[in-house]
């Protein structure tokens, strides 16, 4: 038994981390984008009266503006996206650019943009789903009417889905992917794009009754945006998430259920 | 374009591995190991492979790990082990495969090492049959491993198993003789514990 010479070296884990850094960076000029308001906003005309941050107004701008309405909202929901999704997703951003080290820069570089990029395009077209929502019940209209039954209702259903064996399963996968990525990867940029899609499938799944909340409360929201993006990312990096999941549940089932029978209750006194 | 087809290398054939959790391990369900701590060494024999033209096939790679809470979430120590028989250009190109330098799954299994302790040549002896698996590295490690029958006298099979494709399942199995001793942390003898065992296959 001898030393293999000049493999006796540590593995060189302590660089920078450019593409963390990367993802920070890219994440907080996200963050200064929605609160600086730089982008345009979907529309003007039929939500004019309500005030951006209420819920269900960019919605509504959107589908009162028709495509470019539309367009314009997919693109802020996807900066929103970002901002709040980057920050949990660095892990398995590192993880798979260590699948990398031996790639020439620009199949680096390509190959981190193919999967970066996949994983943006998932989150970005789920904008859909609010539009297509408030296309069929206004969500303006019902939080003006009975705010609180709309908000006590999307907390127990994120309570629902916070403690179901769904969440923890997805969940599972978003903290330690490692045994997803080595389930399926493949070389190359094709490799990348499907690896990226289909680990996108589970962070939906981890994500999506938060984000439905977000968009309950209003989607420009950014004190509720902020919140939920410090859940989604603790869940995700300290040991204690999958127990902040489950606590997270329970304080949304608790509140929900209040606002529900309170406001139930509320006409009869 | 020609960025899909730049594959360096590839190897596939058999992995086993033997730990301390009591079999089957929990890993695979991303919860902590028993007692909280993992011991492993694992192999891996190599049917086919190439690295950049230079041939791996019958070569024996090993890792000795240890790593303490979930062993997905990293933070692991790890001493690499190369088959004796490897010429200088074979060793390298282990080496640089199972210490992720090469990239591909290895390249991100590395992101979850803390520190390699070491890479050691040894004598290494792979051998599989009739369920029964039989490795040796040097005075490191021996290993004598059985697979798990369920009802039936039916081997157990778990799936998704990291090490394998998704595509397949690894087995179930026990070991009967598990030891290691390369120096105070690498050094356990958990016999009669896990086994997983099966085919693996990866590029980069």
């Amino acid at each position: 038994m001898h030393a293999l010479d000049g493999l006796r070296g540590r593995i060189e884990r302590r660089r920078i981390p450019l593409v963390a850094l990367a993802t920070y960076l890219v994440a907080l000029l996200a963050w200064v984008a929605l609160v600086e308001r730089w982008l345009p906003m979907p529309g003007t005309g039929a939500g004019a009266d309500m005030r951006m941050v209420d819920p269900g107004a960019p919605e509504a701008m959107a589908l009162a503006n028709g495509l470019s309405g539309m367009g314009l909202y997919l693109l802020m929901w996807g900066v929103m996206m970002v901002a709040m999704m980057y920050p949990a997703t660095v892990p398995l951003f590192r993880l798979y650019d260590g699948t990398l080290k031996r790639a020439t820069k620009r199949e680096r570089v390509t190959r981190l943009g193919a999967f970066v990029g996949t994983y943006t395009v998932v989150w970005a077209l789920t904008g859909i789903v609010p539009l297509a929502v408030n296309r069929v019940v206004p969500l303006a209209a019902l939080a003006n009417e009975n705010g609180s039954v709309l908000l006590g209702g999307s907390l127990l259903v994120l309570s629902a889905y916070q403690l179901s064996s769904y969440k923890r399963h997805c969940l599972d996968y978003c903290r330690s992917p490692l045994g997803f990525l080595a389930d399926h990867y493949r070389p190359g940029v094709r490799g990348a794009i499907r690896l990226s899609g289909r680990f996108s499938g589970f962070c939906l799944g981890c994500c999506w009754a938060l984000m439905g909340l977000v968009v309950v409360v209003g989607s420009m929201n950014l004190l509720w945006m902020a919140g939920v993006t410090v859940v989604v990312s603790l869940e995700r990096a300290v040991s204690w998430g999958d127990r902040l999941a489950t606590a997270t549940g329970l304080v949304a089932g608790l509140v929900g259920a209040g606002l529900v029978v309170t406001s139930l209750l509320a006409p009869l006194g | 374009m020609s960025v899909e087809n730049q594959e360096r290398w590839s190897i596939k054939g058999e992995f086993v591995e033997a730990c301390n959790c009591s079999a089957p391990c929990q890993c695979l369900w991303n919860e902590a190991p028993d007692d909280d701590e993992c011991t492993a060494a694992l192999f891996w024999h190599i049917d086919e492979g190439e690295y950049e033209g230079v041939d791996l096939s019958g070569l024996t790679a090993g890792a000795l790990v240890y790593d303490q809470g979930i062993l997905f979430e990293g933070d692991w120590d790890l001493v690499v082990l190369v088959d004796e028989q490897a010429t200088d250009a074979q060793a390298a190109a282990l080496g640089d495969i199972f210490m992720g330098r090469a990239g591909g799954v290895m390249g991100a299994v590395a992101e979850l090492v803390d520190e390699v302790k070491d890479t050691v040549v040894v004598p290494i002896s792979y051998s599989k049959q009739n369920g029964h698996l039989s490795v040796a590295a040097g005075d490191v490690v021996a290993i004598e491993a059985d697979a798990i029958e369920g009802f039936e006298e039916v081997p157990g099979e778990v799936s998704p198993h990291p090490l394998t494709p998704p595509s397949m399942t690894a087995s179930t199995g026990k070991s009967t003789t598990a030891t290691v001793s390369f120096n105070d942390e690498f050094s356990w003898d958990v016999s009669g514990n896990n086994s997983y065992f099966g085919e693996f296959e990866y590029e980069g």
